[in-house]
């Protein structure tokens, strides 16, 4: 008895599931059906084009710049520490190196940890 | 020109592929955010950010799905990076305002707004997001996943606690 009582409940929670989709699904098509797009001729997407691509090439020489100016500016103090003051270039090396061991000790030993 | 001849045009840099994609999948990719963002302004807003990041990141399509489909993929991160960077509550009384103009714009074509539709306006992004690619685009579960980012096991019960979420709603309605 229990269990016809379990399969009805089962069946009428299915109904209501499959209703609420074919709901769910009208309302949706009536969006899609009566929402109004307007599209842009083919013109004002070549526009769009032209202009982005401009926005990305400008992006693209400024990263550039960024990078280079600051990549000359490390190298000039490497150089600069190395030649003129070597104590300063090789405790700096030493401190790199440490950092580096200890981030990635540090790392290694959160992965063990966690797993 | 057929739609892969477009995009390998569209690869190469050509600015007249690029429109013509886009000028065809447009309409779609606007409906498509309007289900999703039940807003009319943002989801042109969103279909133009699209498109964007379609312009810089067309090296990456593979064409293993229909362009459509990355187009949606594309929009659906968009949006889902927005809402998280806006971080604002979900706030029922919000919500009815964001879908209002949706709401009007339907009204005035004779045509109803569902209680259905305002069931699914109440529900997270990330769970009224897998019921519509799901229930109306026909995608499936990896599928979902995949443009998501998450496993099609997460999105399954998205989807079912959505629906549950839904029928409560329309029973507290009817």
């Amino acid at each position: 008895m229990d269990e016809r009582k379990e399969e009805i409940e089962k069946e009428n929670l299915d109904e209501s599931f499959f209703t609420t989709i074919k709901e769910i699904e009208v309302g949706l098509e009536s969006v899609e059906q009566y929402a109004p797009v307007y599209t842009p001729n083919l013109e004002w997407f070549e526009n769009m084009v032209v202009e982005k691509k401009q926005q990305l090439r400008k992006k693209l020489i400024f990263d550039v710049s960024i990078f280079s100016i600051v990549a000359l500016l490390v190298l000039s103090v490497v150089l600069f520490t190395l030649y003129n003051i070597p104590v300063v270039f090789f405790a700096l090396q030493g401190l790199v190196a440490i950092f580096i061991i200890g981030y990635f000790s540090i790392r290694l030993i959160k992965q063990v940890k966690e797993t | 020109m057929e739609e892969g001849e477009l995009i390998r045009s569209a690869k190469s840099g050509d600015k007249s592929a690029f429109a013509m994609l886009f000028h065809q999948n447009y309409s779609f990719l606007v409906k498509y955010l309007m289900k999703v963002t039940m807003n009319p302004d943002t989801a042109e807003e969103l279909a133009q950010e699209t498109m964007a990041r379609c312009i810089e990141k067309i090296h990456l399509y593979q064409g293993k799905s229909k362009f459509s489909s990355w187009l949606i993929s594309i929009a659906t991160n968009l949006y889902i990076d927005q809402q998280r960077k806006k971080k604002r509550e979900k706030n029922w009384q919000q919500q009815e305002e964001i879908y209002r103009k949706l709401k009007w714009q339907l009204e005035s074509r004779n045509e109803e707004w569902t209680d259905a539709l305002s069931a699914l306006g109440k529900l997270a992004d990330d769970v009224r997001i897998p019921i519509i690619l799901k229930h109306y685009y026909g995608y499936s579960y990896d599928e979902i996943g995949e443009m998501m980012k998450l496993s099609s096991g997460t999105i399954k019960s998205r989807v079912h606690n959505g629906i549950l979420a839904v029928r409560k709603e329309l029973r507290l309605n009817g």
